[in-house]
């Protein structure tokens, strides 16, 4: 197992080394002036190449990523070209909101998809059947962006239940940072939680017909113990693939949800850092989603292992 | 005195999408204290639809007794309530499955499994659950049964599985051990030895055995009586001895009639070599570690030589992990393999692959299980013709079209279902259809993996009785790999025993089933083979005794 | 943050629950909430002229002049200046007993320090720089500043918003280089507090403020921190910024739809403001390509119709008609060759093609995608002048690539450009060779030279006669003005509705 996890790492540091130059190429060929939009629109062509020569801009591609790649491996992420800070720093300060928001919503998704899911199965053909899988078909079909600003409206505008938007981080406000969370987590949660609860339903429906399923009944158990006791566990581990394949989208998906309610995540930094061609911060954002998307991965796998003794990772 | 199960008119009605079916349609029969019955048929034909009504288990929803009783113990099961049943179920009444492999919990250890049952019917807890459990364990003579306790079912064979399968049916000491073709997912040897443990434990704990199989050979071995059942109904009863020494109903003798039966014609010992093989080694690495170095090799065949004429068959045979599918994708250059293989002379070890390629057509393979070596989505024209599109064989259209028709009709199916798909055919014709694949391609050598091991007893008949009147038209070489020494002695000239990768016993089928050497083979051989009546005067088909 | 988030949950419910509340209770921290589209890249004021860093640090930093309410120069940080005779010499007197928020006194030596930096770094500054001989510190509280010839726009120049001449600390000055100044420390009624990266930025009352006496009128005058925090949060989605004031978690949301405008009108809860008027012009690539002909450029000019353009600025109150490349609000309004805008007559542009040669070859029109009312405007543009049978395309880049094309000389011949509101003719970048559009003239360069040198009473004429070359060299097509829209909920009290927006003087009603 141990072995299993040290080679996996070692797996992510190669793909990390691959995505990190691809996106160096990608966000290097992409056409497109830092130092213009930094400058603004009075900026002279001096002024343009005085930042170039500031930001190394002035320097060969080649030359670029050499000096990149080599700072990287001594723990320098780079310096943001928009704003002139540090940009391990500024996704540091960044990393927080997004991975609240994301645990959360995983934890919204899972705590409505699985339940939802499970009910469905068990009464499946009967109009409660229908009436989730409405409910899971609705939260998986409507668009974020759509259902935030719904959102918005029923519960900051005509309810005032909770804040439009913005972000208070629950170290500094915790008694306060939940109202800010819900309206977000909700808005990501929802289209993974119908994917979830589909497929809860679709993994208990099958472990229905298993024949171990027949084996307890034949013990004389129970039929809520059997569904309890002996389905539910099989059917999870399937569903929980989905969970962790969830979760990592929500990482690379809070994008919108984070512009919608102007919280200060990495994927809004994303966004920003692509429209202001920032390279440095483009570069150790896309890093740290794919690094944080690979442990996901990881801890799946391990959470699969704990979970299915039939599974020796060696 | 009540009988353990007192079965009076039963009736099965399956609420279908297409209407009512009723499968089980008027069944009665008792089983005495102590007793055996086998219930007898195909599938198909309601035995194990009536197993499942006894302690009532068949899906509440869609499942309905429009009339009949089954009685336990002298009280009735239908209609009784779902706490009677649950007392019955596990209780006084213990079932054992057919699928060892997925009648257990995967995530439960063999302790939770076995101490759940006896938890629910007799409330034991901690210490003596425990004991309990390694008694059972020791009782169904598992092997260290204290150090499996905390084993999961993947960690056992299927043996071992089916073991505790049957600690939990007797774990209550129950009436009535309802037997649901315990057997069939089982290599020979294990079967007997399952059968063994059965009847052993029918003696000890004074139960009565109510055991559902479609395998006449097992019936002879241990049933008291015989139910034949067939299209929902019982069409015989009968003592073991008598039913068989003299059938009445004509199904019963169809059934009989169905045991593989007759033997491989005189072959010309002469005649050309089509594949030979010497020394054929298939390892598979072993790694470990962070570098995922090479620790050891699993030998999944090691060292065997294997020499097939033209027309002639050569059967391999050994239980499942003995290495014998493998060997067959080695001939076929389908698994890299050590060792040499020439056939029709030509050494294939160094041919490049699109050589290899050429020579496939003339090397085919039919595999065991007929419904998933079909595509779902293509028509048994399509599946037939593939290979003659693949090697540009005759011309597209009506050509090939006829070529299918030719081939269907010579597998003994209508040509004129050729545009149907593989879901509307049925086991057997399914494997006429993968026999019409393969013969489309005019072949020299092909290898049949189990091709009858899925399938009926008369269904299996037929499909001996088909290949062996290919092999004589087309001058077919057949590889022939099975677990089944019955099938075996009808179809091959020569036979190898595999186990564990290595061939431990080698020869003509005649000196292999008169007079084997190995214990192993002898062992194989009892367990097909065994307690049978003294063979019909023609000799044609049951074997002596080992 | 704990102080920010408990007074935004008190605010939230003091909207609600203040009927009951009045009486009593100790004075509650007030904070206004100001949502803005995106944050700014830096609170330095020297580099950059983009709108988002003077929002917030105009409210930090402050000047030697600003512009009252009718856009004319009073002093702020300077007590008074004086001018020798041969206009060569500016004595500049600094205000006594100014602190900055780190409770140094405002002193010469600082005022120096900031100019002289703002002359290297800013762009205007660098205009400025030209004239400049010496700059001095002659006493704690006197600057002197010298020219090599006269020039009449010095204290206008001095007065600049946009990438203006603020006062830091000589130490930050000193302490920030070449780089960037990272901590921004002024003598604003505002102090800097905490930037949290992508959130916001969060600014509180100056205690120690030192403030003018004369009334408040336009940025000039007395300045009152009347809120105890002042915060600007980053809000990109223009409906939750809608909302959010609508809601009361927002006070004030700037860059707001000019569509929504009607709606408020009728929401007695919520306040339209039309914010700081700008400029959107076509710019011709006067240096490489088929536009580098004139003649081709005045055919252009008379195809365009600016009636069916700007109202994709919103409804009539967002936008006027006006030939002006200065605003209607200054007093350096023109209408000198104006015959030539908006003539909008299609047989005069064809036949202006045809003397030009023009034979059909494809002219690109650069735009970008991030704005919508831009990318509009193409468009539209698109349909005249192809209506015209100008063979228009379309080349559409996300704004950091569409502003890169804008710095090359090659690759276009038209692009869509937004101006931002400038008080002096000397703030446009038009009037710079180097500016995008690259217009080389000699003429203009003698104009300018004499514009920036003469008196007051020359300056207006010379200036007309500049912009009538604006229209003879057709060196943008000026489409017309639109304003700016931001909103506010009704409790905002005592918002000046400049061009800029300030919160200085604003309260909120209880």
């Amino acid at each position: 197992m141990w072995a299993f996890i040290v080679r996996r790492l070692g797996g992510m540091l190669v793909t990390m080394f691959i995505i990190s130059t691809l996106v160096f190429i990608i966000t290097n060929v992409v056409p497109g002036s830092p130092a213009a939009l930094i400058l603004g629109e009075d900026r002279t062509p001096d002024q343009v190449a005085a930042l170039n020569r500031e930001l190394g801009l002035d320097r060969s591609v080649p030359v670029r990523y050499v000096q990149w790649l080599g700072d990287l491996l001594t723990g320098n992420f780079g310096t943001s070209y928009y704003n002139d800070n540090s940009v391990a720093s500024v996704i540091a300060g960044r990393l927080e909101p997004t991975l609240i928001l994301t645990v959360t919503a995983a934890i919204l998704a899972v705590a409505i998809g699985i339940p939802l899911g499970i009910v469905a199965a068990v009464y499946q053909g009967t109009r409660l059947d229908y009436a989730a899988m409405v409910v899971a078909l609705i939260g998986a079909a409507l668009p974020n962006f759509w259902l935030g600003l719904l959102l918005i409206l029923l519960f900051a505008l005509y309810w005032s239940v909770f804040p439009a938007a913005g972000y208070v981080s629950v170290f500094d406000a915790p008694a306060d940072s939940w109202r800010y969370l819900v309206l977000p987590a909700i808005t990501l949660g929802a289209s993974h939680a119908g994917v979830i609860a589909r497929m809860a339903r679709a993994n208990l429906l099958e472990v229905m017909s298993a024949d171990y399923l027949r084996t307890a009944r034949s013990k004389g158990v129970r039929e809520r113990q059997v569904i309890l006791g002996h389905a539910l566990r099989n059917s999870m581990i399937p569903t929980f693939g989905v969970v962790g394949v969830a979760l990592a989208l929500m990482i690379g998906g809070s994008i919108v949800t984070e512009a919608v309610f102007a919280i200060p995540g990495v994927g809004r930094l994303l966004i920003e850092s692509v429209l202001r061609r920032d390279f440095p911060m483009i570069q150790g954002v896309i890093l740290l989603i794919a690094l944080l998307v690979a442990l996901v991965n990881l801890a799946v796998d391990i959470v699969y292992a704990i979970l299915d003794p039939r599974i020796r990772y060696e | 005195m009540t009988a353990a199960l007192e079965v009076r008119d039963l009736r099965v009605r399956f609420d279908t999408d297409t209407g009512p079916l009723d499968a089980v349609r008027g069944v009665s029969f008792s089983i005495a204290k102590g007793e055996l019955l086998a219930l007898v048929g195909e599938s198909g034909s309601g035995k194990s639809v009536t197993a499942l009504s006894i302690p009532q288990l068949l899906p509440p929803v869609r499942v309905s007794h429009p009339g009949g009783s089954i009685r336990v113990g002298g009280d009735e099961m239908i209609g009784a309530s779902e706490s009677v049943l649950r007392g019955v179920r596990g209780g006084r009444v213990g079932m054992i499955f057919q699928e060892p492999m997925t009648s257990l919990n995967p995530l439960q250890t063999i302790e939770r499994q076995i101490g759940e049952t006896l938890r629910l019917h007799q409330g034991l807890s901690g210490r003596a659950l425990r004991d309990r459990v390694v008694e059972l364990l020791d009782l169904v003579r598992l092997d260290a049964p204290r150090e499996r306790l905390d084993s999961y079912p993947h960690q056992l064979s299927g043996g071992q599985r089916q073991r505790v399968m049957i600690a939990i049916a007797v774990a209550n000491d129950p009436d009535l051990l309802i037997a649901d073709e315990p057997t069939t997912a089982l290599d020979v040897t294990i079967q007997a030895q399952i059968l063994e443990l059965v009847r052993d434990l029918r003696t000890r704990l004074g139960m009565a055995v109510l055991l559902i199989t479609h395998d006449l050979t097992i019936v002879r071995r241990i049933a008291d009586r015989v139910c034949v059942m067939h299209n929902g109904e019982i069409v015989e009863e009968g003592e073991t001895a008598a039913l068989f020494a003299d059938p009445q109903h004509s199904y019963t003798r169809h059934l009989l009639a169905s045991e593989p039966a007759g033997r491989p014609p005189a072959r010309d010992p002469g005649a050309p070599m089509v594949i030979e093989a010497s020394d054929v080694a298939v390892h598979f690495p072993i790694r470990k570690g962070i570098l995922r170095r090479q620790v050891g090799a699993i030998k999944a065949v090691d060292g065997v030589s294997i020499a097939i004429r033209k027309g002639q068959t050569v059967g391999v045979v050994g239980e499942s992990g003995s290495g014998k599918s493998t060997l067959g994708l080695a001939l076929l250059r389908l698994r890299d393999s050590r060792g040499r293989i020439a056939f029709l002379g030509r050494p294939l070890n160094d041919l490049p692959p699109r050589d290899i390629h050429a020579l496939r057509r003339q090397m085919q393979i039919v595999f065991q299980d007929p419904y998933s070596s079909l595509s779902p989505r293509m028509t048994v024209r399509q599946i037939v013709s593939e290979g003659l599109d693949i090697h540009g064989i005759g011309r597209p259209g009506d050509e090939r079209r006829a070529r299918v028709a030719e081939l269907l009709h010579e597998v003994r199916l209508d040509p004129a279902m050729m545009d149907r798909y593989p879901h509307e055919f049925s086991g057997g014709q399914r494997q006429r259809i993968s026999i019409a694949r393969v013969l489309a391609l005019k072949p020299d050598f092909v290898v049949l993996d189990e091709p009858t091991s899925a399938l009926d007893l008369s269904i299996q008949a037929q499909i001996v009785e088909l290949l062996r009147e290919l092999q004589a038209r087309h001058g077919l070489s057949y590889m022939f790999i099975s677990h089944d020494l019955r099938v075996v002695r009808a179809l091959c000239d020569e036979v190898i025993v595999m186990r564990k990768g290595t061939v431990v016993e080698q020869g003509s089928a005649a000196a292999i089933f008169e007079d084997a050497q190995h214990p192993y083979t002898r062992a194989l051989i009892g367990a097909s083979f065994d307690i049978v009546p003294s063979p019909p005067p023609n000799g044609d088909g049951r074997g002596a005794t080992a | 943050m704990t102080k920010r988030s408990d007074t935004l949950t008190k605010l939230l419910g003091t909207s609600v629950l203040s009927g009951c509340l009045a009486a009593g209770a100790a004075v509650a921290e007030t904070q206004l909430n100001v949502a803005m589209k995106s944050q700014p890249p830096t609170l330095d004021l020297h580099v950059t002229s983009t709108n988002t860093v003077r929002n917030v640090g105009a409210h930090i930093n402050e000047g030697l002049f600003t512009f009252d309410a009718d856009f004319a120069p009073q002093p702020m940080l300077a007590e008074s200046v004086e001018t020798s005779d041969d206009g060569l010499t500016y004595t500049i007197a600094i205000r006594q007993g100014v602190p900055f928020h780190n409770g140094d006194e405002l002193a010469a030596s600082d005022v120096v320090a900031s100019l002289d930096r703002w002359m290297a770094r800013s762009s205007f500054g660098r205009t400025l720089a030209r004239y400049v001989e010496t700059l001095d510190a002659s006493d704690d509280h006197t600057v002197v500043l010298t020219l090599n010839q006269p020039a009449s726009f010095v204290v206008t120049a001095l007065t600049t918003w946009r990438a203006g001449p603020f006062i830091y600390p000589e130490e930050v000055i000193e302490a920030a280089g070449e780089e960037r100044i990272t901590d921004p420390i002024g003598t604003g009624p505002f102090r800097f507090v905490e930037w949290n990266e992508g959130q916001d930025i969060v600014l509180e009352r100056f205690d120690d403020y030192a403030a003018l006496d004369t009334p408040a009128s336009g940025y000039a005058g007395k300045r009152e921190a009347l809120v105890d925090t002042l915060r600007f949060v980053f809000v990109p989605e223009l409906s939750v910024r809608r909302i959010g004031v609508e809601s009361g978690d927002f006070h004030v949301a700037l860059d707001i739809d000019p569509d929504s405008y009607d709606q408020y009108q009728d929401n007695p809860e919520v306040v339209s403001f039309l914010g700081a008027p700008r400029m959107t012009t076509f710019i011709p690539n006067k240096a490489e390509g088929i536009m580098a002909d004139v003649g081709l450029r005045r055919a252009v000019q008379a195809a365009v119709c600016v009636e069916d353009i700007l109202p994709v600025y919103g409804g009539d109150a967002f936008w006027r008609v006006d030939p002006s490349m200065t605003w209607k609000e200054t007093a350096w309004w023109s209408d000198a060759g104006a015959e030539l805008y908006n003539v909008c007559d299609t047989e005069k542009a064809q036949s202006l093609a045809a003397e030009a040669g023009y034979d059909g070859a494809p002219i690109r029109l650069a735009v970008s995608s991030d704005d919508e009312s831009k990318f509009s405007v193409a468009q539209i543009l698109e349909q005249q002048l192809r209506g015209a049978g100008f063979n228009v395309t379309l080349e559409v880049r996300d704004a950091a690539a569409h502003e890169a094309t804008l710095d090359s000389k090659d690759g276009w011949d038209f692009a869509i450009s937004e101006h931002t509101y400038r008080t002096h003719p000397i703030l446009h970048s038009h009037l710079q060779a180097t500016w995008t559009g690259w217009w080389e003239s000699e003429e203009r360069d003698r104009l300018v030279g004499e514009f920036l040198t003469a008196s007051a009473e020359d300056a207006a004429r010379i200036w007309d006669e500049i912009h009538a070359l604006y229209y003879q060299d057709v060196v943008v097509i000026k489409i017309g003005d639109y304003f700016e829209h931001h909103i506010a909920a009704d409790e905002v009290q005592g918002y000046a509705n400049m061009p800029e927006p300030f919160f200085w003087n604003v309260s909120l009603a209880d």
